[in-house]
């Protein structure tokens, strides 16, 4: 029995934790309409999206505005998982607390204080408030893991580089980028997922001008369910795991 | 290095982030602190009142509907912790090589789904026309179709699911670092597995029990899609009545007294917490 319950309890634990996404992917492929029986395997439901322009669209509209938020928030990010890693100064552990602040404090919060911003100063609702909003929520993410792939990084080899000989350029090319690279790919991943699975923020600050996937996903969750959501969600999910995937075969062939 | 220079580098790598916190946290959240203490006497004209923070306190509906979540994520965050408490001790004691980086990494994969897919996993398993009750009405259980969406139970399943990795890599983290030889200390000088867990592994494991109940817990609070799916549209989650005020009756100056209050009374609870278990919020974040 010590050995057993263990086990069992994991067992269970795990499969609960798959059970929900399982049915959904599974689902996805069921001809039938309704959700507990089986008709049989089709592609009828991803069919139905693709030839849904509107959806095809929002699905193209999300992909652009995650690119663009996981990649100025690693930009900024990156500057100032720099500038924490390698400099004491005063005020550095408020910056620190700040970011736990941000970071724990209700989305909704975040995103009511920001609508009222963007009204008040008169920006129209659509692609450039997103942008804001998403690099806004995904900045303090994006520079703590950068921060913490930087903790294990040796400073004395850009000061080897250049007693080699190296000037700053050739230090930072074939030092400095070849190091922090994995920590800036790992930092760009979690934004971009971040900004892709957004709805709480994102339902304050879009408006009809830029369409985005998780949106119209939860306004089809919300009127009843639909076997379309079943495939859109399969889809969602086989992208953020291939992003993942291929971030970790990325890190592991720069570690050779 | 020249240390003016190299003070120089450093606001320039600071620059850019100082200046997105000021202008797009700080702002936004100072004058969504204005807007609260505003109250609207006819239709253009403001004037400066505390009627937003009396209308919390003499309506019940909007306190009790706080205490009601503030209630559900304490219970929600403490179920949570006694489940994700023997997996982590799994992960971090019992599991040796290849198995221990498998468990982690199969406890994370399903948080790469999104809230809303994982959310939408759950709905397809518990409403009426759901598997859940297909199954049970197979096996004879039941005679018609059960409704296991809308109540407080699914509610908690959903937000236990969805805090349950924010409370085991905390644990496992913790965990991991504590040394074999106390835990046989304990056994040693006659403790039985009850009192070795109560004097010798929580203790151990407080900081990491602290961080992981912090995290569960605001995000619980502040969780807004899982308590509106799984709940319906009468789960009077705090976050709802935000989101009413500040979209559907266009109050806003209501709307943002509710999310200053959710904002400070969440605080004051974990400061409460850690004033309970005796930590600080330093030793618990790193």
């Amino acid at each position: 029995m010590n050995r057993w319950l263990p086990r069992t309890y994991l067992t269970l634990v795990y499969l609960l934790l798959y059970v929900p996404i399982v049915v959904l992917v599974v689902f996805s492929f069921n001809d039938s309409r309704t959700g507990y029986e089986w008709g049989g395997l089709s592609l009828r439901w991803y069919e139905a999206l693709l030839n849904n322009r509107a959806m095809v669209q929002a699905m193209w509209n999300s992909l652009w505005l995650a690119l663009s938020a996981a990649t100025v928030s690693t930009l900024i990010g990156a500057l100032t998982a720099l500038a924490l890693h390698r400099y004491r100064f005063r005020g550095k552990k408020v910056l620190n607390g700040m970011l736990f602040v941000v970071m724990m404090s209700p989305e909704i919060v975040l995103a009511i204080s920001l609508l009222a911003l963007f009204l008040l100063v008169g920006l129209q609702l659509g692609y450039v408030s997103l942008l804001l909003a998403h690099v806004t929520f995904c900045l303090p993410f994006v520079v703590i893991t950068v921060m913490a792939r930087l903790s294990g990084f040796d400073e004395r080899l850009p000061e080897a580089a250049r007693d080699l000989g190296a000037n700053d350029f050739t230090m930072t090319r074939t030092v400095l980028i070849p190091v922090i690279m994995p920590a800036l790919l790992a930092g760009w991943l979690l934004g971009f997922t971040l900004s892709l699975d957004d709805v709480v923020v994102s339902t304050f600050v879009s408006g009809p001008s830029y369409e985005i996937l998780p949106l119209r996903i939860y306004s089809m969750v919300r009127v009843g369910l639909k076997p379309e959501v079943n495939a859109l969600g399969t889809l969602l999910l086989v992208f953020s795991l291939v992003m993942l995937i291929l971030s970790q075969w990325i890190l592991l062939r720069s570690k050779r | 290095m020249n240390s003016s220079v190299s003070r120089f580098s450093l606001w320039l790598l600071l620059a850019p982030f100082l200046l997105w916190i000021v202008l797009l946290v700080l702002v936004p959240h100072l004058q969504m602190l204005r807007v609260s203490f505003q109250v609207r006497e006819s239709w253009d004209t403001l004037a400066w009142g505390l009627e937003q923070y009396q209308n919390f306190f003499s309506e019940s509906y909007y306190w009790r509907t706080f205490v009601r979540t503030g209630v559900m994520s304490l219970f929600t965050t403490f179920l949570t912790l006694l489940i994700a408490f023997p997996i982590a001790w799994y992960i971090a004691r019992l599991a040796r090589g290849n198995s221990k980086g498998i468990l982690f990494l199969a406890c994370l994969i399903p948080f790469w789904a999104s809230e809303l897919v994982r959310t939408y996993g759950w709905m397809i398993l518990l409403r009426e026309s759901g598997l859940f009750s297909s199954w049970l009405q197979a096996l004879g259980w039941v005679d018609g179709p059960v409704e296991m969406l809308y109540n407080d139970v699914a509610v908690i399943i959903g937000l236990v699911y969805n805090g349950l990795l924010f409370m085991v890599v905390p644990l496992v983290t913790t965990l991991d670092g504590m040394d074999e030889s106390l835990v046989e200390a304990g056994y040693d000088l006659g403790g039985g597995h009850g009192t070795v867990l109560r004097e010798v592994v929580i203790p151990w494991a407080m900081p990491g029990i602290v961080s992981g109940c912090i995290v569960v817990f605001m995000l619980t609070l502040g969780s807004y899609l899982t308590p509106i799916l799984m709940g319906g549209k009468d789960s009077a989650w705090f976050t709802q009545q935000i989101f009413t005020q500040f979209i559907t009756r266009f109050n806003w100056e209501q709307g943002a007294a509710l999310g200053v209050l959710l904002l400070v009374l969440s605080s004051l609870l974990v400061w409460l917490g850690l004033k309970l278990t005796g930590q600080s919020l330093r030793k618990v974040m790193g």
